[in-house]
């Protein structure tokens, strides 16, 4: 199958044209059928790249620089494979969260279409080896995941996806400019050329350098590293819940993923002065800030949407510690994957089940869903078993993590990073224990029977689940990642 | 100066005024404006771009930019566009800085 990359995209495309010409009667058949799909491709992509290492696909059968390459490497499968799974979750349990008798609801049923554009969009992005191409691809996450936010078509939601649109129309034109300066200086845009170029001596103008400090800037914005946080908990915390899961788990990863391919994957090391060791003290920051306001928050979605802005923080940790040298790189670099699947995993769990538990309540205010514990066990154990992966308890996908990034920094030197990693697992603890104590309080408040389908309670737990016994699967990580794209050559010439 | 150069400057300037329009302006259409002529800005330097090959011929990968940049600051002003309306509707605010009351105002 040489034309899996393409298949990826195509797949889910044909899935949402289709859900958006056919009766709203189909729709639900239609995106599980696309879902099951895409995961049988994403499985066959990570075995044929654990298989053949990684490989280009010339779009159309026309090679760079005229045609636009897809680069299908380890971690881009890894990244399609969280999406495939997570997204399968979600497009379950939107089946059932989405009333069927009122297909009118929520933007006239235009979930489905949106949903499996946002897919595309996803899948495209981390195939994808252009700098420009990385661009179209954001820009069309941005336009679904800002549509998708605003379906209910209240102020709120409305308001939050206004703030939402105009953090990514910045963030946009922003990563446009540095396009346009970097190919100005050089004259290329796919990402193995750029970095080849840049490894030559002289090459390292001000004009790229701008450029690519631009482009690093507009994907921070993206990925809602505090300071540029503040447009995430509302955008997160109003949308629907299937889309709350999707938008936290996957699409703060796909901006994430574009940051690393051009931290790691274009700028040689050093390159731009400073920005590895910034980066990193803003995750720090936004370790202690999310923590703190979900500690803070007294609506359950919220909580957990800050919960995700202080989650990201870990993700940023890893630039530093992966420049201290190759042996290094891949542990780092590893660990960071790991972290990035396991909050996408649990995460989801965590989104779908509050969600879930707020509908049953009829409201978000958490300090009054006490004794959830014995009336809604299984949300409150999906809610739990997520939070032991948020706080990096053993044996959890966040435990190996973390484990694996702090023996990185130690490795590397930077021991003060693994004093940050350390201490946001106890405030990830302090945030957690603060809404599990008020479930399990002997005091009982009102709550609405379990919903139909069974699904709207089983599948945030199967997800909590699946990130608590993620660190089983560390060693098919570390195997995706010795096939990574990403390394760039340490070496770098006068 | 050549020709790039004026182009450059003047993408610049009209990117820093769409990017301040952006960020200190309350009022959506403002908002919604200022997004745009950070694309023409954008959209400047790049077809300036296109002139600065040095046989003269046009270098036409920066017009395929703009192109399909401009396709995508038409999708997403046309959805900036239709949330303001909508949020207008329902709030009777032209800004997101104040609190909806609720639905109950005209």
């Amino acid at each position: 199958m040489d034309h899996l990359p393409a298949l990826l995209i195509i797949t889910p495309l044909a899935g949402a044209a289709l859900v958006f010409v056919t009766s709203r009667s189909v729709d639900r058949a239609i995106t599980t059928v696309t879902a099951a799909l895409i995961t049988a491709l994403a499985v066959l992509l990570a075995a044929r790249v654990l298989d053949t290492g990684a490989f280009r696909y010339q779009v159309g059968g026309w090679a760079a620089p005229v045609g636009i390459d897809l680069v299908a490497d380890g971690p881009a499968a890894l990244f399609i494979l969280l999406t495939a799974v997570v997204g399968s979750a979600v497009t379950l349990y939107a089946t059932g969260y989405f009333p069927s008798s009122e297909p009118t609801r929520y933007g006239n049923g235009l979930f489905w279409t949106l949903w499996l554009f946002m897919w595309t969009s996803l899948n495209a992005l981390f195939l994808t080896g252009d700098v420009f191409n990385v661009y179209v691809c954001l820009e069309l996450v941005g336009i679904s995941a800002v549509a998708l936010v605003t379906l209910k078509g209240d102020a709120e939601a409305l308001r939050a996806g206004g703030r939402y649109l105009f953090a990514s129309m910045l963030a946009a034109m922003t990563y446009l400019l540095g396009v346009a300066l970097v190919y100005s200086s050089v004259g290329q845009l796919d990402m193995e050329t750029l970095r080849g170029v840049l490894l030559e001596p002289g090459m390292a103008g001000s004009g790229v350098a701008v450029g690519l400090a631009l482009m690093v800037v507009a994907l921070v914005l993206k990925t809602a590293l505090v300071p540029a946080h503040f447009w995430l908990p509302t955008a997160h915390a109003s949308a629907p819940t299937p889309v709350s899961a999707a938008l936290s788990a996957l699409v703060v990863k796909g901006s994430y993923f574009a940051l690393l391919r051009l931290m790691l994957g274009v700028m040689p090391p050093g390159f731009l002065p400073g920005v590895d060791v910034t980066l990193a003290a803003l995750g720090s920051l936004a370790i202690l800030w999310g923590s703190l306001q979900a500690m803070l928050q007294p609506r359950i979605k919220q909580f957990v949407a800050y919960s995700t802005v202080a989650q990201i923080g870990y993700l940023f940790i890893v630039f530093p510690i992966a420049r201290a040298g190759e042996d290094v790189l891949t542990l780092a670099l590893t660990g960071a994957l790991l972290h990035a699947i396991a909050h996408g995993l649990a995460k989801a769990g965590l989104f779908l089940g509050a969600g879930s538990l707020m509908e049953r309540f009829g409201h978000a205010e958490i300090a009054r869903m006490r004794g959830a514990a014995r009336t809604a066990p299984v949300l409150t154990a999906a809610i739990a078993l997520a939070g032991v992966t948020m706080m990096g308890l053993p044996p959890s996908g966040g435990f190996g993590s973390k484990w694996m990034l702090i023996s990185a920094s130690l490795h590397a030197g930077q021991w003060w990073w693994a004093l940050v990693l350390g201490g946001g697992g106890l405030l990830a603890a302090a945030y957690m224990f603060r809404v599990i104590a008020v479930f399990v309080s002997d005091a009982e408040d009102d709550i609405g029977p379990a919903r139909a389908p069974v699904r709207l309670e089983w599948m945030p737990l199967a997800l909590a689940v699946a990130a608590l016994f993620f660190v089983l699967a560390a060693p098919l990580v570390s195997d995706l990642v010795a096939v990574s794209t990403l390394d760039a050559p340490a070496v770098m010439l006068p | 100066m050549s020709m790039y150069l004026i182009y450059a400057l003047g993408g610049a300037l009209v990117f820093a005024i769409g990017t301040y329009a952006l960020l200190a302006r309350r009022h959506l259409m403002h908002k919604v404006i200022g997004a745009n002529l950070m694309g023409s800005g954008t959209f400047l330097v790049l077809i300036g771009l296109g002139n600065r090959t040095p046989d003269g011929v046009t270098d036409p990968v920066p017009q395929a930019m703009v192109l399909t940049g401009i396709v995508v600051t038409v999708a997403l002003t046309a959805l900036g566009l239709s949330i303001a309306k909508r949020y207008f509707s329902v709030t009777g605010l032209d800004n997101l800085d104040d609190e909806p009351s609720g639905g109950d105002r005209p």
